[in-house]
C-alpha cells in the first residue's frame, strides 16, 4: 500500500500535480467549454461541521492601478478589513451601494486611508465616482472555505474537512448566472467540472 | 392660526434650503456675480462647454483620461455657484487633491483658460461678468498646475 501510494505521489509530481489530501478542485467553464478566469467557488457545510471563523483583523487588499481595480475579483470571508492602497499618483472615491456593505471612501495619493471592514455576507460591487469604468466585484462569504480561478479556470479549496457540503460558483465578469450544488468530499483530493450558463 | 401658518411656512422654508442648500438653485441670488454670469442654466452651459471641449482636444485632454465628465461638470458648477454668491455650498475636494498626479502643464491650463473664455462669449456672458470669474478661478493656477 505505502508503496502504491509513493508511486502514485511520484506520479501527480511527474505531471505537475500539487494537489494535497482534501484538496478540492472546482474546473470553471462557460456553456461552450471555455475556462473562466478569475470565477469565485466557495462551499458551506451542509452537516454540522463547525467552519473557523476569520481570525480577528483579518486583512486583504484591492489596489488601485492605472484606473482600474486590482483585482477586479475577490473573495474573502466575512469580518475581513479591505485595504484600497491606491497605487496610482491621483485620487480615487470609492464606493459601494451594495446592501451587505455601503460606503464611501475617497483615496488620495500618498495618504494611506483607513481600512473598510466587510462584515455581513453578500456580493459588493465596488466603482468610483472619478472613473466611471471602474468595477471590482467583492464577494464576502460566511465561509473560510474558497477560492479564485486562475487562467486556467481552475479554483482549489485547500485542506477542506470531509464532509458534505453546498458548492457555490459565480463568475462576475462574464456575467453568468451563479450555480449551486451538493458535493461530498472525502480525505482524497477531488476534482468537479462545474458549467456556468448565461445570466438571467 | 395665523402664527402656526407662519411658522409652518418658515420651517418648510428651512427644510427647503437645508435640502437644497448644496445644489445649484433655479433662481441666482439677485446682483450676485453668479446671477450676472446668467445663474445655473448659463453656467452649465459654459461649463459644459467647457469640459466637452477639453476632454476631447488632444491639446488638453490627457487628464481627464479615464475621467467621468459629468462629475467634473457637477463639482465646477457647484464650485462656481459657491465663489460667486449663488448659494451653493462646494462639496468636491481641493483644486490641489483633484488635480494632484495628473501633471498639468502651463499649456494645458492657459488652453483650459482660453475655452472657458469663448464658452462664455457664446452664452453671451457679459464682459465684466467674465473678467470678474476669471480673476477668482485665476489664483487656482498654483493648486493645478505641475503637481
Amino acid at each position: 500500500m505505502r508503496t502504491t501510494g509513493g508511486h502514485v505521489a511520484t506520479l501527480l509530481t511527474m505531471l505537475g500535480a500539487t494537489a494535497a489530501a482534501g484538496d478540492f478542485t472546482v474546473e470553471l467553464r462557460d456553456a461552450a467549454g471555455k475556462p473562466l478566469a478569475n470565477a469565485v467557488v466557495y462551499v458551506t457545510a451542509k452537516t454540522a461541521a463547525s467552519a473557523p471563523a476569520a481570525p480577528p483583523h483579518a486583512r486583504a487588499s484591492i489596489d488601485q492601478i492605472d484606473k482600474e481595480f486590482v483585482p477586479r475579483v475577490s473573495i474573502v470571508q466575512a469580518g475581513t478589513e479591505i485595504q484600497f492602497p491606491n497605487s496610482d499618483n491621483i485620487r480615487h472615491s470609492i464606493y459601494s451601494f451594495s446592501p451587505a456593505k455601503t460606503f464611501t471612501t475617497k483615496l488620495y495619493s500618498g495618504r494611506e486611508a483607513a481600512p473598510v471592514l466587510f462584515d455581513r455576507s453578500g456580493l459588493v460591487v465596488l466603482g468610483c465616482n472619478i472613473h466611471d469604468q471602474m468595477v471590482a466585484w467583492l464577494y464576502v462569504v460566511d465561509t473560510p472555505w474558497f477560492a479564485k480561478s486562475g487562467a486556467d479556470g481552475t479554483a482549489t479549496i485547500r485542506a477542506l474537512p470531509p464532509g458534505d457540503y453546498r458548492l457555490t460558483a459565480d463568475s462576475p465578469e462574464d456575467q453568468l448566472a451563479a450555480t449551486e450544488s451538493d458535493v461530498k468530499i472525502d480525505a482524497a483530493p477531488s476534482r468537479q467540472l462545474v458549467t456556468l450558463k448565461a445570466g438571467a | 392660526m395665523i402664527v402656526r401658518r407662519a411658522l409652518s411656512s418658515a420651517l418648510l422654508a428651512l427644510v427647503a434650503s437645508v435640502s437644497f442648500a448644496a445644489a445649484p438653485p433655479d433662481v441666482a441670488p439677485a446682483g450676485s456675480l453668479y446671477a450676472r454670469l446668467g445663474g445655473t442654466p448659463k453656467v452649465t452651459a459654459f461649463v459644459n462647454r467647457t469640459i466637452d471641449t477639453v476632454a476631447t482636444d488632444p491639446r488638453t485632454n490627457q487628464s481627464f483620461d479615464k475621467v467621468s465628465l459629468q462629475h467634473v461638470k457637477d463639482m465646477l458648477v457647484e464650485q462656481i455657484c459657491s465663489l460667486t454668491g449663488g448659494g451653493c455650498t462646494y462639496t468636491g475636494d481641493t483644486m490641489r487633491d483633484v488635480h494632484a498626479g495628473h501633471h498639468i502643464s502651463n499649456a494645458e491650463f492657459f488652453g483650459l483658460v482660453e475655452v472657458l473664455r469663448d464658452s462664455m462669449r457664446a452664452q453671451d456672458v457679459p464682459l465684466s461678468a467674465r473678467n470678474e470669474l476669471l480673476e477668482i478661478l485665476a489664483p487656482m493656477k498654483r493648486d493645478v498646475v505641475k503637481l
